[in-house]
């Protein structure tokens, strides 16, 4: 029972990552109709921002969490600005071909200006605490994972249901061209979305170093495709969906490793996109998503 | 008030207007009749900043509103109202009313007008707090003209408010055309309901393919034996 | 018959020009050139499904892995076999195929493991269809990783032979462009590209969408098999990493910068696409930068997608046979040009 728990906790902390992931590319495609390749990348760099904040003797490492929340943020709005911007009514395949060449582009440009080898992620030793609960043992590090999706989570929904930009949100994920037609300046919209999709990938980028213990230029692109899968599960455009979507999924990769037999585990990836394929054709507008009909 | 001159529009290689004219004038209804590819909804689209003209010009009180995007369009005082109603099905019909005040700082302005919206539509007042896309399609003309009106606009673009609806639903859809006017909001109305349209408005534009075919006074048109055969459907 | 006149010509001339290469450049060179038919293989196949069907597909690794795989199993020497492969079954233990079965083998096999994957994913569309294919690629990948006793985990297969000649990559480049432009070029083309434009049209006039669909998308599996096989042969190992998922993205560069829906632009999209890399990755050398070159094509691309979306080619064709006179143009991509008109 205890082994069961303690894999449901586990697999929550990583869920809870995924999650982070989700909620930018389902509000991005939920605008803009783009599955934004480039959105695991983005938390790469939030990763090397984090171990540099870690690694600098003069910066508090408290920022450790705020700096790549920030400076991602910001980055997605420069990359949403000089990449997709000036595609927009461009088919929905040249986006998608623009975002694999963004993510091309972010990797190679740490590759070129840090390294292509891996290095080692050390979080500050607070966070490394583990401590039991009922026979749980988790660390500091999954806590504040969980904390943080929690929080951030409610006050994400409080901003898209009642604030203005929120509502503005919402309408040109309905319908862009009404949006715009009615005086939404789409753009900022667009933008905005774009901030804090991004601000959430370079805090999960944070998170996911601390939890491997290990960065490279490449470690973003699988965990993006993933939440991508996880927000297919929840139901694109659904930012609880999003959220919900991410747990599933970080509760079924950690049960699939937990649960069988070790030389399945090589498969986790496998069994990943099997859920993906499966979720589309059973039902594939997930699980809070509402039909593309609907929203026409 | 709004001037059209020489306006040619394309898509692609494809000419939709091939240089149309037309003017509305404060305080009146301009209506603009057609057949399907006439070209009326784009020149709509083209005034509210959706379209780039190839040539010609569009000025609103004496400005340009060439190469303006909608959202500029819309703080000029011009609003439109599209074909197909495209309300915001999955939110409030509330917050579908707000959003069409999403330009303005006002919020004084802003809870007066959208108490005069739910007094002008009280359907739409019993039940604000619902999703918009529960409403029926008349309720849903009524909603997209609402918001429209929630951005204070001094000239309303209509495109086919009546399209679809049943003949009681429409008789309403242009009363309040009316009543809008009366308070004074100037029309520009697009209508496939040529007979209804002509009978409520001042002036008349007909376009074919492009081009303006005719136009004058609407009781002159309702009378011309041609367009009563092309559109009107007696004969 | 006045049509196949500059075809032969062209066809000629390609011999010709491949017997000089043959004989007058060193083995680098070779290499690239021999890389070159490869990718116009991988290209003009993935036309197929991402040009002219519209389904836009990043799996073309995943079947050329299968491909792969299989050829180089089939043709690896027995002694290789012994050391490397112990827990085959016997007859395969001891079979040795000659390369070009094993290569029809490995396109076949591709085929074959497109139709049950066609049947999934090819109910989906647009971006879900994409991240299904490169769902496929990483199931690929993963069985490619653990499947040790026929892939040897990461470790990979080697020992191979070098069987890919510039006659063999240019060969099956020519065979490739053959079959997807009788493909592309006759009703069953109109019906791929009228799908691309508007499926629901097309179904409402009688084309059977998702069989057409599916027809593109296995052919492009064959193809992609064969590629895998040739790009096995020449580099005479195969591991996971020689299909993953930068291959997808250098053949989608390719594609790209050809033009969608443009068989000849595929050719012409390949042929730079090779040689730009390699350029640049000298310079690469100079600067003493790594990531020098992926990054510069990463960077075009998005230019190529902002500024010219359409490629060198759009959905153009280059024609020589153009010159030789007016009928020679007949088989024109314009959907409905043969069809005769008839009074509506």
């Amino acid at each position: 029972m205890d082994y069961v728990l303690q894999q449901l906790a586990n697999g929550l902390a990583l869920g809870s990552i995924y999650a982070l992931l989700a909620i930018g590319l389902t509000m991005v495609y939920g605008i803009l109709r783009l599955i934004n390749f480039a959105h695991g990348d983005l938390m790469m760099l939030g990763a090397y921002l984090a171990a540099v904040v870690i690694g600098s003797a003069y910066i508090p490492i408290v920022l450790a969490v705020l700096v790549p929340t920030v400076v991602i943020g910001i980055a997605g709005l420069l990359v949403e600005r000089t990449a997709y911007k000036p595609l927009r009514g461009a088919p929905e395949v040249a986006m998608l071909i623009t975002s694999l060449g963004v993510s091309r582009l972010l990797q190679n440009s740490t590759v070129m200006g840090l390294s292509p080898q891996p290095r080692s992620f050390k979080l500050p030793g607070d966070l490394t605490t583990s401590f039991e609960i009922a026979g749980i043992r988790l660390t500091m590090l999954d806590l504040l994972t969980l904390g943080l999706v929690v929080v951030l989570m409610v006050g994400l929904s409080v901003f898209i249901n009642k604030s203005r930009t929120g509502m503005a949100m919402r309408a040109s994920s309905e319908n862009l061209q009404a949006a715009r037609l009615i005086g939404i300046n789409v753009n900022h919209v667009i933008g905005a979305a774009f901030v804090l999709g991004s601000a959430l990938a370079g805090l999960a980028g944070f998170l996911w170093a601390g939890r491997y213990g290990i960065i490279d230029p490449f470690m973003g692109f699988e965990p993006g495709l993933k939440a991508f899968v996880a927000a297919v599960i929840g139901g694109i455009g659904s930012i609880r969906g999003a959220v919900v979507g991410g747990m599933i999924l970080g509760v079924a990769e950690i049960g699939f490793v937990g649960f069988l037999p070790p030389e399945f585990s090589g498969f986790r990836d496998a069994f990943v996109f099997g859920l993906l394929l499966l979720v589309l054709l059973v039902r594939p507008n997930g699980l809070f998503g509402t039909s593309e009909v609907e929203r026409a | 008030m709004l001037e059209i001159k020489d306006l040619h529009v394309s898509y692609g290689k494809i000419a939709a207007l091939r240089g149309v004219s037309l003017s509305v004038a404060e305080g009146e209804i301009v209506t603009v009749v057609g057949g399907n590819g006439a070209g009326k909804t784009t020149t709509l689209r083209t005034i509210s900043g959706v379209l780039k003209p190839v040539s010609g010009s569009i000025t609103f009180e004496g400005e340009s509103l060439v190469g303006l995007v909608s959202e500029k369009v819309v703080r000029r005082g011009i609003s439109h109202s599209p074909e197909g109603r495209l309300i915001f099905g999955r939110l409030s019909i509330a917050e579908n009313l707000r959003l069409g005040a999403y330009n303005r700082k006002d919020s004084a302005g802003i809870a007066s007008d959208l108490d005069r919206m739910y007094e002008m539509f009280p359907v739409l007042a019993d039940r604000r707090s619902q999703r918009a896309g529960t409403l029926s399609g008349g309720e849903q003309q009524m909603l997209a003209i609402g918001r429209s009106l929630m951005s204070n606009p001094r000239l309303l673009l209509l495109d086919e408010p009546s399209l679809g609806l049943a003949p009681l639903i429409v008789e309403q859809i242009f009363k309040v055309i009316v009543d809008l006017r009366q308070q004074g909001v100037t029309i520009l109305l697009v209508e496939q309901n040529a007979n209804e349209a002509l009978r409520i408005s001042d002036r008349a534009y007909v376009l074919e393919t492009g081009e303006v075919a005719m136009q004058g006074p609407s009781d002159q048109m309702l009378k011309d034996p041609k367009l009563r055969t092309a559109y009107l459907g007696v004969d | 018959m006045r049509r196949a006149i500059p075809v032969l010509a062209g066809l000629v001339l390609l011999v010709a020009l491949l017997a000089l290469a043959d004989m007058s450049l060193n083995s680098y060179y070779l290499r690239i050139l021999g890389l070159m038919g490869i990718y116009i293989v991988l290209t003009v196949s993935l036309n197929l499904p991402n040009g002219f069907t519209g389904d836009f597909s990043l799996g073309h690794a995943a079947f050329m892995a299968v491909g792969g795989y299989c050829a180089a199993v089939l043709t690896m020497p027995l002694v290789s076999k012994e050391l490397l492969l112990t827990e085959l079954p016997t007859w395969l233990q001891e079979t040795v195929v000659p390369f070009p079965i094993a290569t029809v083998a490995g396109g076949l096999l591709a085929a074959l493991v497109a139709l049950p994957v066609g049947l999934v994913v090819l109910r989906l569309r647009g971006h879900y269809l994409a991240v299904a294919t490169i769902g496929l690629l990483i199931v690929v990948q993963g069985i490619a990783t653990n499947w040790d006793s026929v892939t040897r985990g990461a470790r990979g297969l080697s020992g191979l032979q070098p069987h890919t000649t510039l006659w063999w990559s240019f060969g099956w480049a020519v065979v490739t462009i053959f079959v997807v432009w009788r493909m592309a070029y006759s009703p069953f083309g109109r019906a791929m590209v009228s799908i691309r434009d508007d499926p629901l049209a097309a179904a409402c006039r009688g084309v059977r969408v998702f069989r057409t669909r599916l027809v593109a998308f296995i052919v492009s599996a064959f193809f992609a098999g064969v590629g895998g096989s040739l790009l096995a042969h020449q580099i005479t190992a195969v591991t996971p990493s020689t299909y993953s998922f930068d291959v997808t993205f250098l053949v989608i560069i390719m594609l790209v910068v050809g033009g969608m829906g443009s068989v000849t632009g595929s050719v012409i999209g390949a042929v730079i696409m090779t040689v730009v890399p390699v350029l640049l990755r000298d310079l690469e050398r100079e600067l003493d930068m790594v990531g020098t070159a992926q990054l510069v094509i990463a960077g075009a691309l998005i230019a190529f997608m902002i500024f010219r979306r359409q490629g060198l080619m759009g959905t153009r064709e280059f024609r020589l046979a153009g010159r030789f006179g007016p009928k020679a143009s007949s088989p024109s991509p314009a959907p409905d040009q043969s069809q005769t008109p008839t009074s509506s």
